[in-house]
This record gives C-alpha cells, structure tokens and sequence, in this order.
C-alpha cells in the first residue's frame, strides 16, 4: 500500500512501521522497549517472545528496505532503565551506517546520555524536514502546508461481523493534515478510532495492509 | 450413646437448656469420638454445627485432666467457612457453649473483614478454635511460621461444603487440607453439606485421595415442601420473558401480608430492586419494613438486613442467591420464588428458608415471570416431590489456583517441590496432574518461563539450597494484597456526598449516565454526580423514576434435571390437561401451540420454520438450557453453512433457539438429524463455529488474575503501582500467541468447553437428540413457544420501554383476530 502525500511517497508495511521512500527514511512509532522486562522483574511473566519479535520485525524491515534513516516517532523505552535496553543498544550497533532520530514521548524517561552513546540524535519536541514533520503526540491545530507524523495513540480499528463476531486490529490513520501510525510494539494495547469522511483507516492484518 | 466425663458435662447442660439431641447429632459425636472423619448431611436450622462442636469439645474435656483451668495453648480446631456473614453467628454459638460449660476456650473468627487489634491478638496468642474462610486460610499459609501454627490442629470443619464445591475456593480448601493432613496426619476432617446429587463424592473431594475410614451421617428431615404457584387470573397465550410477574404484585404482596416474615427471592440484582421499587410504590406502608439484599450492595449494609431479619424487625427481604445460605432466620414464615430458580437444588435449598418451627411444613410460592414458567412450576414440584437434585461438579486442574499457592507457600516457610507435588497429588482437583505441567508450573514461578534457567531479571520464587522461597518483600506483600481480591468486572463503589458507602455497580452501566442522571439503587432512587478513581459519588433524588442497573452474570442455565422433567410435564400436558392446576390454566396456550405448530412429546424434537420480513426463522426446541443451546445453535449454523453457504443470527432461551437468514433452508437438510446433530467430530466443529478465542480471553480475566499475571492494584491505598497493570484480554493476546504451551490459556480454553458451552451436556442433548423423531412445522404466525425467542433478540437492541410498545405491537399482529 504507497500513499502520496505533498508529492511524496509513503509506503505502508505490515511490519507496523512507514517507509518514506524519497527520503529513504523509515518511521517507527511506540515500540515500548522494556515493558516486558518490567513486568517480568515484577514477577509477571510476559513471554520473553514478546519483546524478540520487535527485534525480529526491525532486521526485517531494514534487510527488505534500502533505508538510510529511521526516524522514532516516541515512547521507544517504556520506563526506567532495565536489560531491554541494552538488546537495543545491541540492536542498533548492528546498524551502524544507518542514522537514527529520536522525538521524545511521554514514556521516554530515559537519561538523554544514553541516546547519545548510542548515535540517536534526540528531539524532545518535533522534528521538521521540508513539509512534513514529525512528532510524538498528535496535533489539533495545522500550518499550512505542514503535514505530521505521529504516534502515542496506538491506533485499533473493530471489525464488526455477523455473531457478534468482532476483531480488533492496529491500522494507520491518515487524516488530511495527519498521520497516526500504529504502535510498534505488541505488548502496548490499542485505542478504538472511528471511521470519518476525511479520514482513511489501513488495517493490519499478518502480512498485509488492507484499506477499510 | 457411652457416658464419659465429657458426656457428663454435656447432657447436663442440655437438660438446662430444655434441648434434645437429634438421632443424627448422636451419630456423628459417636463416629467423632470414635476417631473417624466424615460428611454430615444436615439442612439449616437443624442444629448441624452443634453435631460437630459437640464431640469436639467432649473430646477436650476427656484428654484434658484440668479441663477447667489448664487448656492446651494454640490452635486446635479450624472452622472453615464460606460466607464471612455466617462467621459472627458461629462464633457466638459455640462460644456461648464453651462459656457456658466452663470451657476456658477462646473462639476467634479470621476474615478479610476482621478489625486489625484482633488480627494482633491472635499473632500474640491464637485462640483454640479459629473460624475462618477459605481465602484467609490461604493468608495465614503465607506467614514465616505456618507450620508452628498449625502443628496442633487435630480437627478441621468444612461448613456449607455443597457451596465450595464447583468452586475455586473449593479448590483452595482441598489444597488447604491437604497441607494441613501433611502437617497432622492424624487430622480429622468433617464436612458438613445441604443435599446434593452427589454426596459421595462431595466426601471424596472433602477426605482427599486414598482415604478410606469415612462416613456420610444424614439427618432424616421430615421437614414436608409444599409448593404452590401464584396464578395469573389470565395468562397470555403469546408469552414474553418479564412481562408477568409485577402484574402479579397484587397478589404476592398478599401473600406477603399473611405472614409474619417473607422472604422474596429473584433471579437477579436487578429483579430485586425493581420489586421492591414496585412494592414501595404501590404499598408504601412497606417504607421500613422492607429491605433488599444481593451481592453489590455494601456489606456493611447486608449485615444490617441480617441482622433486623434475625430479630424480626422486617416483614419483606427482597433477595437474590446472596440469602441462599447463611445465618438460620428463625422468623422466616414464607419464601417466594420469583421466575424460575432453574434448579431443583436451588428451590428446595430456598424453601427450606422457611418453616423453622417444629413440625411446620416449608412452603414456597412460585410466582412465574412469564406463562410458560408455569410447566416450570409443575415440573419443581415433580422435582421436590421425588427429591430430585442436583450435582455440584468439581473442579479438576485449577493451574491458577495451584500457581497461587505454590507462591503463597514460598512466600510463607517455603516448599521442596517433590514433597508438595506428592501432597497435591492427594487432592481431588490435581489427582491427575502430570509431571511435566507440574515442571512449567515451577518454571513459571521462579524464572517466568517454561524452564527452571533463568536468562533474564524475572524474579519472583527463587530457589535456594533446592527450597523454594520468596525473598523479595514487594513481591511478598504484593501476593498477599493480590490473594484476597474477588475477581469481578471492574466494578466501581457507590457512596454519597457524606461518604457513606452502597456498594458497586458495573462500570458498564455507569458509563452511559451523565451528571444529574438519575438511577434506582439499593432500593433508593440516585442522583449521579460524578465518577472519580473507580468511585462513584451520588445524592438522593426524591422521588423522581430512574433506570435500574443490569449486573453481568447472574443468568443460570437451566438445569438438565429440571429440562428433562419439563420435557416430561410438556409431553404429559397432551394427555392430561387437567390433572395439574397450572397445565389447566396454561391450556390456551397449548392449544394455540397445537394449533400453529404442535405440542412435542417426549420422543420428538420440534422445529418451527417461519417467515416473516425479517427473512427466514428456524426455531429448534430441545429444551436444555440457553448454554447448551447457545452452543448447539452455532454448531448447527455451521454445519448447515457447510452444505451452502449462508449466514445466521442466533437467539436463544433455556427452552429453544433460532437461527435467522436470508435464504430458506430446506425440510430435507434438517429433518437428516443424524447428519446435522451428531456427536461425530463434535470438537471439531465447536472450534470452527464458536469464536472459542473471544470466550476465552473472558476466562482468562479471573485466572490471570488468580494466577498473579494481573496485578489489581492495592485496594482502597493510593501507593502507586507502578504501570503493573495490563489488560487481561491484552495479556491473552500475547500468551496465546507467543507462548504455546502455556497453561492458562490452556486452561481458559477448558473452562470454555467445561462451563461455557457445557460441552458434556452438549454432547448428551446431540445423542438424544439423534434418536428422536424430528417434526418440522411450517408456521405463518410464531407459536406461543417461538415468540418468545422473537422477543429475545429485539431485547438487546430495544430499551425496556420501547420494547413493551414493540412488543404489544407483535401480540396484536399475531393475535388470531388479525
């Protein structure tokens, strides 16, 4: 699924994440690291399976996708610091030629010292580059010609069938003067939008992006 | 009976007490005394608790030289229990005989709902007979010293064990016992139980595995039932579930007038305040004298109505099953039953509310909720006639509640993981667990995964010197917090401005008000003000009418006892129409039904096809529950699915159900019941016709919960949690796809087939359905049993009074003068 916004070209993809393919630049929105570390430090015990797939989805996208740059769209540590970190930390020295760009979220309470060590340029507010720009938590009010990026929502769409048969899945939600992408990370959640005359809704379903 | 000295004490005081022992109290301090453990059959009010405390305390006296001034220190007797209401009324009885025969013994209660001076009392000293619930048992296996308190207890009573069993408290208890026959092995135990289908097993389930030496002592009750139904004057031959019973106000209200003390029994909370909204309204002379009781309101607010219906101080107690059991009310003249109580169990247990008087038969109005509930009325009297009842069903392989109690025991002394397999291999819930789930069980409570490695900073049981324990303090007092929370859907409290507490409402329902709002609640019409942190604050507002709250659940099946005698009375109604006072009255209806359609004897199977604007109804009567029909209908769907495609809707009620499409089905494909209701790949077809993962995830809210993956937060403090919490069903999401082989979606998945689609009677209802004959009648207006399936699924999309209108509407279109 490829979406033209300003001329540009944005590819969808069921890994979750948005491949700006002019600039070469992927975006990934509320990945949540450590969430499931923190649970489990807790004596909860999420399946380690959980947080591996992130890791998992990310090689994907960037052997499958020429990608110069990511660009993270917020909340990428759930909370304080704890191992998940260091995975990542890992995880991005495997990549090192490919340049990284944080905008804080809300979760990301993280020492900046550590995005540093690690070659993550940090924005605490927005990131602009040409028309677009990116940030963590979406806009009410719009620039002309702006148009933005967001996360912290973690967007679901319900699939109402017959038998009451209903199947919540994460989607992207394309508004005129915005874009909400799902959140990365599986152990996040979701919040139910609806359907509006200007607003286009892309589910995910395993392997493909299905228009509503 | 022999004399010892302990009987020298006793009868004495009897005698005093103008009491006589029943034959079957003598039989059970007999068999006490003699060593054995065994089950007590006895009903409320017969003096059941007496029979055991008895023996227990002659037993002192003759093993205790100096029984006067030198008692023996410590815990000796536990009295577990399973409403905390019963405790006080316990403790003051037996305490009461202890003083009274000058038995230096102390009685001490421990509930979640106990003042925490006495909870510092007994840490100083535990009193020698302690009654507790099954929860806070579980509470005091949690501390350092479990063993050291619980080394001298020889006796164990299980009082109300028919309302454990079937649940996992009653799992709690088995495991409890088994810890404690560990501890003692000399441990007596005694049930006592109201009747049930299956007393045997109820003391096989009390006694653990491998034990031998027990008896069942039953009390002969002579106690006569009667049962009568509260007629309708005329009864609509086109009958629709709730429209009945308030029209039938006047005449409860009658009944109620006759006798001194009435208790009103309804199927559901919110049948107990529309009641009593009704009765208040049209007799306000009942303001005062009447009072509601069920399972939202405060306790403190029950213990109330306990309390002035002990000492006569209410004429009516509106109630749901939150009376079901408890303190004995002496006064209680009268119960009425409103709509079906759905099991004969049930009927029989609420009767005998009544009627305590020597001599003095229980009587029991059934007051039907609507005209078809009237063959109901003549198949529970069949029913308490033939003393038919029920069976509680144990639980097998709780993984939660095990999970549960592996921690709690690392977090009191800790455990060696082969002596306490063998110990829970005695209990009748995990007789046959195997090894290798005992070994993910392990790996899950020490390194969060299906192996005992640990590679990563999971921490909860840790092991050391191969002694399971818990170290960490948080953790500790986060299982102790977790262990007593009830499981509910997320309820929200209900208190007033001033800060007096009502009780909770479903979040659900609060939802879709708006300040100024007004509800009816605890029989008190509400003003919303507003919702703050699960805490919803209202005023009164005088008289004005307001919408009364639906709880989940709360809706049983009928029973398969009950179904089979329905089926029966139905049959016999083509026969003998007037052999039954309520057949009689029901006559214009069944006559329309053999009219429209036909009336099935006990060897047919009836389907209805109708065709309205809708599209095309199929409406199927096996007569066995809305569970079971709830899942035979999809199954249905899809096996008819399978020979064409089409789509269905589904309604159902206990008696039938219907299946609605757009095309025709024809007579030949359900007439072939071999093909359409067999038992052949039954499982199969369930998964792929029921969305089995949705129904699933429900469960697995409560064992997520039990198990500690949910961690509810610490009720009532304000310490912050820490983002602990997830949301069960996102919690399923992840487990169920990322971890395979893990038990408690394992487990979610059982109790959907073992509870929610009741599989094994699913299975039974299919292979007699097989051998029936199968009537198919074209309709051109839905028979008097149809129309209420009809109704049904206008329900959930109509409010109540939109409804009423539609389905006036209905009955005049279908009326025969149309």
């Amino acid at each position: 699924m490829e979406i033209e916004i300003r001329n540009q070209h944005f590819k969808l993809l069921p890994q979750k994440a948005v491949f700006w393919k002019e600039a070469k630049t992927l975006l990934v929105s509320d990945l949540h690291l450590g969430k499931v570390t923190h649970f489990r430090k807790e004596g909860i015990a999420i399946p380690t399976a959980v947080f591996e797939d992130n890791f998992k989805r990310l090689d994907e996208l960037i052997l499958t996708n020429n990608i110069y740059r990511i660009i993270f769209l917020g909340d990428l540590f759930h909370n304080r610091l704890n191992s998940e970190w260091e995975v990542f930390a890992k995880w991005r020295n495997k990549y090192h030629s490919v340049e990284m760009i944080i905008v804080l979220g809300n979760h990301d309470i993280l020492p900046l010292r550590l995005f540093d060590e690690n070659k993550i340029i940090v924005y605490t507010d927005e990131f602009r580059e040409g028309q677009f720009l990116f940030a963590h938590h979406p806009k009410t009010k719009f620039e002309n010609d702006i148009y933005i990026f967001c996360g912290h929502i973690h967007p679901v769409f319900c699939l109402r069938a017959k038998g009451r048969q209903n199947i919540k899945l994460p989607c992207f939600v394309f508004d005129e003067m915005q874009a909400v992408l799902p959140s990365f990370g599986i152990f996040t959640g979701g919040y139910e939008m609806k359907l509006t005359e200007f607003r286009k809704i892309f589910l995910i379903t395993d392997r493909e992006i299905v228009s509503v | 009976m022999q004399k010892t000295k302990g009987h020298k004490i006793l009868l004495p005081w009897l005698k005093l007490k103008n009491w006589k022992l029943a034959s079957f109290q003598k039989e059970t301090i007999d068999a006490f005394l003699s060593g054995k453990s065994g089950l007590v059959n006895a009903p409320t009010g017969s003096g059941k608790t007496y029979s055991l405390w008895f023996p227990v305390l002659i037993n002192y006296i003759n093993t205790t030289k100096e029984y006067k001034t030198k008692p023996a220190r410590g815990l000796q007797i536990l009295w577990i229990t399973p409403l905390r209401a019963l405790a006080k009324d316990l403790q003051r009885n037996m305490q009461q005989a202890c003083d009274e025969m000058e038995i230096p013994w102390q009685v001490g209660i421990r509930t979640g709902d106990m003042a925490s001076k006495e909870r510092t009392s007994q840490k100083k000293q535990m009193p020698q007979s302690l009654i507790i619930t099954p929860e806070s048992l579980h509470l005091l296996f949690a501390q350092k010293n479990s063993w050291e308190l619980f080394k001298n207890i020889h006796t164990v009573v299980v009082d109300e064990w028919h309302e454990l069993i079937g649940s996992k408290r009653g799992v709690q208890t088995e495991l409890a016992l088994a810890r404690l026959r560990k501890i003692n092995p000399q441990l007596k135990t005694w049930g006592i139980s109201a009747t049930i289908g299956n007393l045997e097993q109820a003391k096989e389930l009390l006694m653990g595995v491998n034990n031998t030496d027990s008896i069942i002592i039953k009390a002969q009750s002579k106690k006569k039932i009667i049962v009568q139904t509260i007629l309708p004057e005329k009864i609509e031959t086109l009958p629709w579930a709730g429209y009945l019973g308030i029209k039938l106000l006047d005449k409860v209200v009658e009944v109620i007038k006759q006798s001194r003390t009435t208790l009103l029994f309804t199927n559901t909370r919110s049948q107990t305040e529309i009641w009593y909204r009704a009765i208040i309204e049209k007799y306000p002379e009942f303001a005062g004298i009447a009072a509601l009781h069920h399972g939202s309101l405060d306790r403190e607010l029950r213990a109330w109505v306990e309390e002035s219906l002990h000492n006569e101080k209410l004429k009516l107690v509106i109630c749901t099953s939150s009376l079901d059991l408890g303190v004995d009310f002496r006064p209680v003249e009268t119960v009425i039953q409103v709509g079906s109580p759905k099991s004969i169990s049930r009927f029989i247990q609420r009767a005998g509310r009544s009627g305590h008087q020597p001599d003095a038969a229980s009587k029991i109005y059934f007051t039907p909720t609507h005209s078809l509930e009237l063959i109901e009325a003549v198949s529970l009297r069949e029913g308490v006639e033939k003393n038919i009842l029920e069976e509680r069903i144990p639980i097998v392989n709780a993984y939660d509640v095990l999970a549960q109690w592996m921690v709690t025991l690392a977090v009191g002394e800790g455990f060696y993981e082969a002596d306490l397999f063998e110990e829970i291999k005695k209990t009748f819930c995990y007789r046959f667990i195997e090894r290798k789930e005992w070994e993910w069980l392990l790996g899950y409570i020490t390194t969060g995964s299906s192996s005992l490695t640990a590679y990563d900073e999971f921490r909860k049981v840790e092991i050391e010197n191969n002694l399971f324990t818990v170290k960490d303090r948080r953790i500790a007092m986060r299982h102790r917090i977790s262990m007593g929370t009830i499981v509910s859907d997320a309820s929200l409290r209900v208190k007033f401005q001033h800060g007096k507490y009502l009780g909770s409402i479903e979040e659900s329902f609060i939802a879709r008000l708006k300040p100024g709002d007004v509800f009816w609640f605890a029989g008190m019409s509400l003003e919303f003000i507003r919702i703050r942190e699960m805490t919803v604050t209202v005023r009164k507002a005088g008289n004005q009418k307001g919408v009364v709250p639906q709880w989940m659940g709360g809706r049983m099946p009928l029973s398969s006892k009950l179904s089979a005698f329905i089926r029966e009375r139905l049959s016999d109604a083509i026969e003998n129409p007037y052999k039954e006072i309520e057949i009689k009255k029901l006559q214009p209806l069944l006559e329309l039904q053999n009219e429209r359609s036909k009336i099935p004897s006990n060897d047919e199977l009836l389907i209805e096809q109708f065709e309205t604007r809708e599209g095309h109804h199929i409406f199927i009567f096996p007569f066995e529950g809305r569970l079971v029909h709830e899942g035979m209908a999809a199954l249905l769907a899809y096996r008819i699915s399978k020979l064409s495609p089409i789509t269905f809707s589904i309604a159902m009620n206990d008696y039938g159900f219907e299946l609605l499409s757009d095309q025709y089905v024809s007579k030949e494909i359900l007439v072939s019941n071999a093909n359409l209701f067999t038992t052949d790949n039954l499982l199969d077809d369930i998964n792929k016709s029921v969305n089995s993962t949705e129904m699933a995830k429900r469960k697995f809210r409560e064992i997520a919960s039990i198990a500690g993956l949910i961690f509810q937060g610490f009720p009532g403090k304000h310490i912050q949690t820490r983002q602990l919490q997830a949301s069960s069903s996102l919690l399923f999401d992840v487990i169920n796809e990322y971890e395979k082989n893990n038990l408690f979606v394992r487990q979610a998945f059982q109790e959907v087939l073992d509870y929610q689609l009741e599989e094994v009677r699913l299975r039974n209802a299919l292979k007699r359905i097989t051998e029936q004959k199968v009537i198919i009648k074209t309709i051109s207006k839905p028979s008097p049993l149809s129309f209420p399936l009809l109704v049904d699924r206008l329900r959930e999309q109509l409010t109540s009074e939109k409804l009423e209108v539609r389905v006036q509407k209905m009955i005049k279109a279908y009326s025969d003068g149309d």
